[in-house]
């Protein structure tokens, strides 16, 4: 992603100053809390020091995907995996101070980045999962995709890889965690807005019937990266009950928008570890700023409109 | 520091091929280490659980109409 591409994206907000243009970020947001989504979509408050989790996971999968990509492409696996280590050695490579990003916790640090690349690589050296080529010739791989959801209403997003297993179509994609992958991780993937809607657009961008999606999640430990594959079905009948209720979801958020104000969803305050606006919300409406300012900072919008 | 602290501690733009070949190198010596120990070795992949005969309806079958994408 380019800065000419961030700035040259349409605002995914329409003439009424509501929302028109989502993805499964911001859908999240609006179905956690519509307060999370006045605070993080519609007035870009962002953690003073950044997200470790989502900078290591968005570099994480972003390798991943690029491997495969060069794999398609005809690169054997150590030239693939050369490449993405050293894409990733200057990604990671903090230039105004000339040393290593730093990230300031324990697992997630650039050298177990590496190590986890590394190891995923081989771990599935034999891997059954195979990229499907697309009509084109050009591999299913890092696939930005944007189409309407309704009348005036668009969903967007990225799909890692669309994969054929036994016969059957998969997206992919690549998690990572600091706890122990046992079977009900990936419970949590159904019901999930994101899954539904990878699953749903896979249908939708490829036309072909995708059955779900593949989750390869990575324990980051301190001293090893540990690999768990999980699959999460979805039948054409869960997809279009997604469609009808995140549509209606939709609808609701956005009357929020015209109406100016947006309700706390209290029973998501502790979810997830915590919501990172908790100790905001805590505070008397009054003093809300003070400390909104003291822990967070206002950035670039988040925007579903721009590609990768 | 290690061998491989000590190549990561360097600006990458001026690590040659043979710096990532030990680079990788070390971390597959480290995976080896890990599985060679007692922890419990990486799971191998599963086999996907079978869909119900119910699941295998094309999408597009079934949005027949309800959508013009």
């Amino acid at each position: 992603m380019t800065a000419a591409m961030i700035d040259t994206a349409p605002s995914p907000f329409d003439l009424t100053g509501a929302q028109y243009a989502f993805d499964s970020t911001s859908l999240s947001w609006s179905e956690t809390c519509p307060r999370l989504y006045q605070y993080m979509m519609i007035e870009g408050w962002q953690r003073l020091h950044g997200n470790v989790h989502l900078e290591f996971g968005g570099l994480y999968a972003s390798a991943l995907e690029h491997f495969h990509k060069h794999l398609a492409l005809g690169d054997s696996r150590d030239v693939a995996l050369d490449k993405v280590i050293e894409e990733v050695l200057i990604a990671t490579w903090d230039y105004n101070n000339d040393r290593p990003k730093e990230w300031d916790h324990p697992s997630k640090t650039r050298s177990n980045l590496l190590r986890t690349i590394v190891w995923y690589c081989d771990q599935f050296d034999q891997d059954p999962l195979k990229t499907v080529i697309l009509s084109d010739g050009k591999p299913a791989v890092e696939y930005s995709f944007r189409f309407e959801l309704s009348d005036n209403i668009l969903y967007s997003g990225h799909l890692d890889r669309l994969v054929e297993y036994n016969g059957d179509m998969f997206i992919t994609d690549n998690k990572t965690t600091t706890m122990t992958v046992a079977p009900y991780y990936f419970e949590k993937f159904s019901p999930n807005t994101q899954m539904s809607g990878y699953a749903y657009a896979g249908n939708v961008v490829f036309h072909l019937p995708v059955k779900g999606v593949i989750i390869d999640a990575a324990q980051i430990a301190v001293h090893f990266s540990r690999f768990e594959r999980g699959f999460t079905f979805r039948t054409p009948s869960q997809l279009e009950e997604w469609r009808v209720d995140t549509l209606k979801h939709i609808d609701t958020i956005r009357r929020h928008t015209h109406e100016g104000y947006y309700p706390q969803n209290r029973s998501s305050c502790d979810k997830f570890g915590g919501c990172a606006f908790r100790d905001v919300c805590a505070r008397s409406p009054e003093v809300r700023p003070q400390f909104l300012r003291a822990d967070f900072e206002q950035g670039r919008n988040w925007n579903p409109m721009i590609s990768r | 520091m290690t061998d491989l602290d000590l190549i990561l501690a360097r600006d990458p733009r001026q690590h040659t091929k043979d710096d990532r070949d030990q680079i990788i190198r070390m971390y597959r010596e480290r995976r080896h280490q890990y599985n060679s120990g007692p922890q419990k070795a990486p799971a191998k992949p599963k086999k996907a659980p079978k869909a119900k005969p119910d699941e295998v309806l094309s999408l597009h079958e079934a949005l027949k109409g309800s959508l013009d994408l």
